[in-house]
């Protein structure tokens, strides 16, 4: 019987196991292949590489004539943190009104946020543009981070208004009792209970604005404020010829800080996951 | 009472940060369009923005660099990227109204000229802008209803490209210039023959737009006569009927091999992965293929036949000036500089194409590269084998993609040659009609 479960478990471990590594195979093939010579990614499609360089890194890391690759991951991460901590604080405050606050008006103004999720992307680029344009910020990082200031994520406020309906009205209530006035209810009550949903808004932050690429190629004109998304894309031209090897190179570098992101902060994510019935 | 002020306190404290934060960066770009009027009374500031790979966008800057070293009034901002989101970006910018003043464009420009978007460039023609050096077919190709939109940065011909060493592998000797289609085809069953299974002689490239473009060029027709579509039904069933034979004979690839090698670039290419011998492509992709392999490659033109000749010298891309620039001979004065100063061209290169202007030519085959010499003298070959281009189909993207639906059809056995030469014939209509 013990025997019999134990090939079982190893069994299903080896299943597991062979998925995970069929999953697994674009990334390994991207680490292996930003090791090779150029001349061999797409022509020695092996997944053992003939020859080993680390040209494609330093390459790739040298960037574009005056701007290093380091720029743009710096620029990514600034821009990453600040609005990280604009969607937490502005979406947070929006989620507590319209989840535990009363005021006219109500669920009208839910719906239309709401509608906000709806509203295809394409439809506000141009006006959004024009608007910033004439505002002079341009080639500035105010449009990628400004609206994120102002709880413009529904997405986000939904999430959290979602949350913060579930926790008991009960503690609210002890807490008046206790002397606590709506922004001390916000701040203890509220916001430490929704720490997983805080979690799951910072690292969907993190992550989208990490990967963005159409509105940072929009706004983002002089390559000393480029991203990384838009330095990756510096090496390719799909009408020429591109650098794949230093291009996949700095793939693999760039993968590292959403990584780490991702797994320090795993626990919570899966929580919050569970707990807003919100799936990544 | 006291921890509730804390608390409030905090709070504002957040929020100014924030403020700051923005407040700042519209502080910065108020200076930065403040410096901007300063300038624009002694200085001018230009932008200008391109698509392009590393080595194209080093050069760019250099040049532009170049410029500004000998007219110091003038800056230029340079705006690059990739080709991807290239026209995103440049219609967002043009539909905002911040267009950059210079502009490089492919031969969709008609589309910007239609929309308003660029400059007329007549005034400037002959005084700041020379270009009795070029070649008349290239310098006129940027103009459309008689007037100058566009100055050629190069130009490209199509032609087949082999492995020589697999070619050599099979104990052939390699496909000589100038055959017709019918040599082509016993030269590759012979091909695929000695080379086994596996290995494919040329790639299916059915729905390759201008490879049909040369083939109805062959009969004296044309994709796109300047008003209308000028081929006809039979034309493109015979094309895919030829190409069907091909495929049953086994000397392109099956169907779903074609379906994941577009062919169009060296990642997904089975030429790079040596398992197909010829591939059809433009003279300027040809060192872009070569980086990415070993063996070595060469060029030779489009299989021969018909009436006519079929091929034709392609010019690739176009510098124009945005209508609503303010600087408009300064922009004009910069064209000039690229295209015909020796040292601008001499850094620049055939990157963009081989250069119009026959004197920089000359002085880039002096000391070209092996593999670049190599595209200057396919081009010298493809221009005697060449006739006068057609203007560009318009919506050429449109049909494109029809074109690919319709041969793709056939390659899996879903519709006859003719149902989807009709299917082809009509998206073409369509999209010819919609300019008019």
């Amino acid at each position: 019987m013990n025997t019999t479960s134990r090939a079982q478990a190893m069994g299903t471990h080896l299943f597991v196991i062979l998925l995970g590594l069929l999953m697994l195979y674009p990334i390994i093939w991207l680490v292996v292949s930003s090791f090779k010579p150029s001349y061999l990614i797409f022509s020695d499609l092996s997944i053992w590489p003939k020859e080993v360089t680390l040209d494609n890194y330093t390459k790739g890391w040298s960037g574009v004539s005056k701007s290093s690759f380091g720029t743009f991951i710096g620029n990514s991460i600034m821009l990453g943190l600040i609005c990280v901590v604009g969607n937490l604080v502005s979406c947070s405050m929006a989620a507590y009104a319209f989840g535990r606050l009363n005021f006219s008006w109500k669920k009208v103004w839910f719906a239309l946020m709401m509608v906000t999720i709806m509203l295809p992307h394409h439809v506000t680029v141009i006006p959004q543009y024009v608007l910033f344009f004439k505002m002079g910020w341009v080639d500035t990082f105010g449009p990628l981070f400004v609206p994120k200031l102002l709880a413009t994520e529904a997405f986000f406020i939904f999430l959290m208004v979602q949350f913060i309906r579930g926790l008991p009205c009960d503690l609210d209530e002890s807490a008046t009792i206790d002397g606590c006035g709506t922004i001390q209810i916000y701040w203890r009550i509220i916001l430490p209970l929704a720490f997983p949903a805080l979690i799951t808004t910072a690292i969907f932050t993190f992550i989208w604005t990490w990967d963005d690429f159409f509105s940072q190629l929009l706004y983002l004109n002089s390559p000393d404020h480029y991203t990384v998304p838009l330095g990756l894309r510096l090496f390719m031209d799909s009408s020429g010829e591109s650098n794949w090897g230093p291009m996949f190179a700095m793939s693999v570098v760039s993968l590292i800080p959403a990584l780490i992101i991702f797994f320090s902060l795993q626990r919570y994510f899966v929580e919050g996951i569970a707990t807003t019935g919100i799936k990544g | 009472m006291f921890k509730n002020r804390m608390l409030g306190a905090s709070l504002l404290v957040t929020l100014m940060i924030f403020l700051a934060a923005c407040g700042n960066s519209s502080n910065n770009s108020a200076s930065g369009s403040n410096k901007g009027d300063e300038a624009a009374e002694k200085n001018v500031e230009l932008r200008m923005m391109w698509w392009g790979s590393q080595a194209r966008h080093e050069a760019t800057l250099k040049v532009i660099e170049l410029f500004e070293g000998k007219n110091p009034n003038i800056s230029i901002n340079a705006e690059y990227l990739g080709a991807d989101g290239y026209w995103d970006k440049l219609n967002t910018q043009i539909a905002g109204g911040n267009a950059p003043d210079l502009i490089q464009l492919g031969n969709n420009y008609p589309d910007y000229v239609s929309r308003g978007t660029l400059l007329e460039l007549d005034p400037f023609m002959g005084n700041v802008i020379n270009l009795s050096d070029f070649d008349e077919a290239i310098a006129t190709s940027g103009k459309l209803n008689d007037k100058q939109y566009g100055i050629n940065l190069g130009s490209n011909a199509l032609g087949i490209v082999y492995n020589s060493e697999l070619i050599k592998k099979a104990g052939m000797e390699p496909p000589k210039a100038g055959l017709s289609w019918d040599e082509l085809e016993q030269y590759s069953k012979e091909l695929v023959g000695k080379l086994g299974t596996g290995y494919y002689a040329f790639a299916d490239q059915s729905a390759f737009t201008h490879y049909v473009g040369h083939y109805v060029r062959q009969s004296g027709k044309a994709l796109f006569d300047g008003t209308n579509i000028s081929f006809d039904e039979a034309d493109m069933t015979s094309w895919f009927d030829m190409w069907k034979r091909f495929r049953e004979e086994g000397i392109i690839p099956p169907a779903e091999k074609s379906a994941a090698y577009l062919e169009v670039a060296p990642d997904n290419s089975m030429l790079v992965e040596g398992k197909t011998a010829m591939v059809v492509m433009w003279s300027n992709q040809l060192k872009a293929f070569q980086e990415a392999m070993q063996d070595e490659l060469e060029m030779i033109p489009l299989p021969s036949g018909g009436t006519e000749k079929g091929m034709w010298i392609q010019p690739s891309q176009f510098l124009g000036v945005s209508a609503k620039t303010e600087h408009r001979k300064e922009a004009a004065a910069f064209i000039n500089f690229f295209v015909n100063d020796p040292e601008a061209t001499a850094i620049l290169s055939s990157d963009r194409g081989i250069p119009g202007s026959k004197v920089v030519r000359e002085a880039l085959k002096a000391n070209a590269e092996p593999i670049v010499l190599k595209t200057y003298n396919y081009l010298d070959a493809a221009a005697e084998q060449s006739r006068e281009m057609d203007q560009e189909m318009p919506n050429i993207a449109e049909w494109d993609a029809a074109l690919k639906n319709a041969a793709q059809k056939i390659a899996f056995g879903e519709a006859s040659a003719q149902e989807s030469a009709q299917e082809a014939l009509k998206s073409a209509q369509a999209a010819a009609d919609k300019a008019k």
